[in-house]
């Protein structure tokens, strides 16, 4: 199973990349939350951040409990400031 | 296109002509954005260059996004037309960063959907607004108020 996780703004700078490919660890059903502790683990300098949001399929997220699946994409992001 | 995102500059005037064009519109209601002075000096005219903003948004979900507010909307007010353009990239203070423009056939529904379009753009259209300053840079930081904002909706 792989995921396209991708990284704007601040979080793009503190990552040092704008997106990564990623394997969850497949021991339980990967979700949004534990896909974001897992790469905390190789990106700890995510841990420092304190408000990460995140869009699922382009989708901004409201439940971090949504499961991922095989081919979808995640963006981690600060909340936005549009408009 | 109700929705775009795009660099260059927009002209409020020819979205308004084309609002007018349908024969429904009572009126049209329009919001600009602009980059506001966010340095702490004011500037001589030679450094004003060294003062600007860069806009970074997530292309493969914005206009899915601006899209789904302009439903939204639609589903709440009985309006004629609407226009967003949301602009990205490097922007000087004055420039225009965004429209919302609004047609229906009384006055009130574009009214309110004008400013619901507006507040669910600072919360829920994926750009992220870093000012650079001289030697200095820093994102924007959310501001509380547009949450609640577009919380009360």
């Amino acid at each position: 199973m792989m995921i396209n996780i991708l990284f704007f703004a601040r979080l793009r700078e503190v990552v040092g990349r704008g997106s990564i490919q990623y394997q969850p660890s497949l021991d339980k059903l990967p979700t949004v939350k534990t896909v974001l502790e897992e790469i905390k683990i190789q990106f700890k300098q995510l841990n420092d951040e304190k408000n990460i949001s995140a869009a699922l399929n382009q989708e901004l997220l409201s439940d971090w409990n949504m499961p991922v699946k095989d081919g979808d994409e995640i963006a981690f992001f600060p909340p936005i400031t549009g408009g | 296109m109700s929705v775009i995102v795009q660099e260059s500059d927009f002209s409020l005037q020819q979205v308004i002509e084309e609002l007018r064009k349908n024969p429904n519109t009572g009126a049209v209601l329009s919001f600009i954005g602009y980059v506001r002075n966010f340095t702490n000096i004011t500037k001589d005219i030679e450094k004003k260059n060294e003062s600007f903003m860069e806009i970074e948004h997530y292309p493969a979900m914005t206009e899915k996004s601006l899209m789904a507010i302009e439903s939204k909307t639609r589903l709440k007010w009985q309006v004629s037309d609407v226009r967003i353009i949301h602009r990205y990239g490097k922007l000087e203070i004055n420039d225009q960063i965004v429209l919302v423009a609004v047609s229906s056939e009384h006055r009130k529904e574009a009214f309110m959907a004008c400013e619901y379009i507006i507040d669910y753009l600072k919360t829920d259209a994926p750009f992220w607004k870093k000012e650079f300053d001289g030697e200095v840079s820093r994102w924007v930081n959310v501001n509380i108020d547009d949450i609640e904002k577009r919380n009360k909706w």
